[in-house]
């Protein structure tokens, strides 16, 4: 007799149902925490960090600081990328209707829209840079419950049993199931520090690199014929 | 002005600040003393919107809440809870004090007199209540992610927080719900 699938049933206890505990200046990527007593193999772990946004995310990273893009890209990559909006921006190219705000923030979104750079869209991140974005395992350490280990997406079933057979883990594997990520820019005039990457300080005046995303990426600047240049 | 308008003024005019707030003990108090009546959020007792029986509104908040079995009720009013066990003594309930319902439905209600009264757990034990001594939760009450175990045998498990989006509780209220008193559940592991 041939067998083609096999049901093993098993009791599982769960100790905590909650918030992540740890403290974080923004958000955990995990919504909500589940440990169980035993291991689950899905998951290889008996914590289960939830993340149930991830299915029908848009914005994956707000205000995003250098510190924090800088565990999310290689830095040379990202002093390309800024250095060339920087360029579209003075040049008046980046951003379809322009802007009239006084500085642009970094986001990063699942939108492949917001500007355009060299005949293509915004910068989409690879699969490494998806998943940090995605997990914030560099921010908050792959072993923190903030940092999530699996995502669910859908209508939430009936059984607990479903539920983790459906449970996605986050690794390389889990990018097949959620939406690319792109650098996504954001005018804004609100007072949001070091998430505004290029600034003016009127409407009139000239762009430049905020220096601390200068500082963090080694951008040096010089000026020529009276304009900031960055390489 | 309409005769709600002029009450509202009226009622604004003795008020301290000049306006009344529904969260002063003070001011509901003077609307009572001005009109004869109490201007409370309404109990269990009796039919609500789209449930026109007596029990009406007991089915709607009870029966058909999807989380009524972890949702924390409170007394409506300072009242008397019977308790289900011989062994045990009748005991004051002061209003806003909570407690889970365990009666599922209509169906599991006792009725005394002209009265109906629900099975809850407080403090650990099983008491009877009035219908009409139940706050109905409605509003903010509805949302807030707060849900008891006093159906389990186990504590501190359940962590209440404030839900970010829906599924957050859904998946909460899962956990909470499709496991059993000792919070233990089978898992079919496909092979």
């Amino acid at each position: 007799m041939k067998i083609t699938s096999l049901n093993i049933k098993k009791k599982l206890e769960v100790t905590y149902i909650g918030e992540p505990r740890g403290k974080t200046p923004g958000k955990p990527k995990t919504d909500l925490f589940v440990e169980l007593k035993q291991n689950i193999s899905e998951i290889n772990s008996n914590k289960l960090k939830i993340s149930l946004k991830a299915g029908n995310a848009t914005f994956v990273e707000n205000w995003t600081r250098p510190s924090r893009a800088l565990q999310i890209f290689d830095k040379d990559k990202l002093k390309q990328e800024v250095i060339k909006i920087y360029n579209g921006i003075v040049d008046n190219t980046l951003l379809k209707k322009g802007t009239t705000t006084l500085n642009l923030a970094f986001f990063i979104s699942t939108s492949s829209k917001t500007y355009s750079i060299e005949g293509r869209g915004p910068l989409k991140l690879n699969d490494v840079e998806a998943l940090e974005a995605y997990t914030a395992t560099n921010k908050f350490g792959a072993d923190s419950e903030l940092t999530p280990n699996c995502f669910f997406k859908g209508n939430v079933p009936e059984s607990i049993s479903e539920f983790i057979d459906n449970l996605v883990p986050f690794d390389s594997g889990a990018l097949k199931y959620l939406e690319d990520l792109y650098i996504h820019i954001r005018g804004s005039n609100e007072s949001r520090g070091g998430s505004l990457f290029i600034k003016r300080e009127s409407i009139d005046s000239p762009w430049y690199i905020n220096p601390d995303w200068a500082t963090a990426l080694d951008i040096k600047e010089e000026v020529v014929d009276g304009v900031r240049k960055y390489k | 002005m309409n005769l709600i308008d002029r009450a509202i003024l009226e009622w604004s005019y003795k008020t301290k600040k000049g306006y009344p707030d529904i969260n002063s003990q003070e001011d509901m108090a003077l609307f009572e003393s001005l009109f004869g009546f109490e201007l409370g959020e309404s109990n269990m007792g009796g039919k609500a919107t789209g449930y026109p029986s007596t029990t009406g509104t007991f089915e709607k908040y009870v029966r058909d809440k999807k989380d009524s079995s972890t949702f924390m009720y409170s007394a409506d009013k300072d009242t008397i809870l019977i308790p289900t066990s011989e062994d045990d003594e009748r005991l004051n309930i002061k209003k806003g004090e909570e407690f889970n319902i365990i009666s599922k439905s209509e169906l599991d209600l006792i009725k005394k007199g002209a009265s109906k009264f629900a099975t809850i757990k407080y403090g650990g034990k099983e008491y009877l209540i009035n219908l009409t001594a139940i706050n109905k939760p409605t509003g903010k009450g509805v949302e807030k992610f707060e849900p008891g175990d006093s159906k389990k045998l186990k504590t501190g498990v359940l962590h209440p927080f404030i839900p970010g989006h829906a599924q957050e509780k859904d998946v909460a209220l899962l956990f909470q719900n499709a496991s059993d008193e000792n919070y233990e559940f089978e898992h079919k592991k496909k092979t």
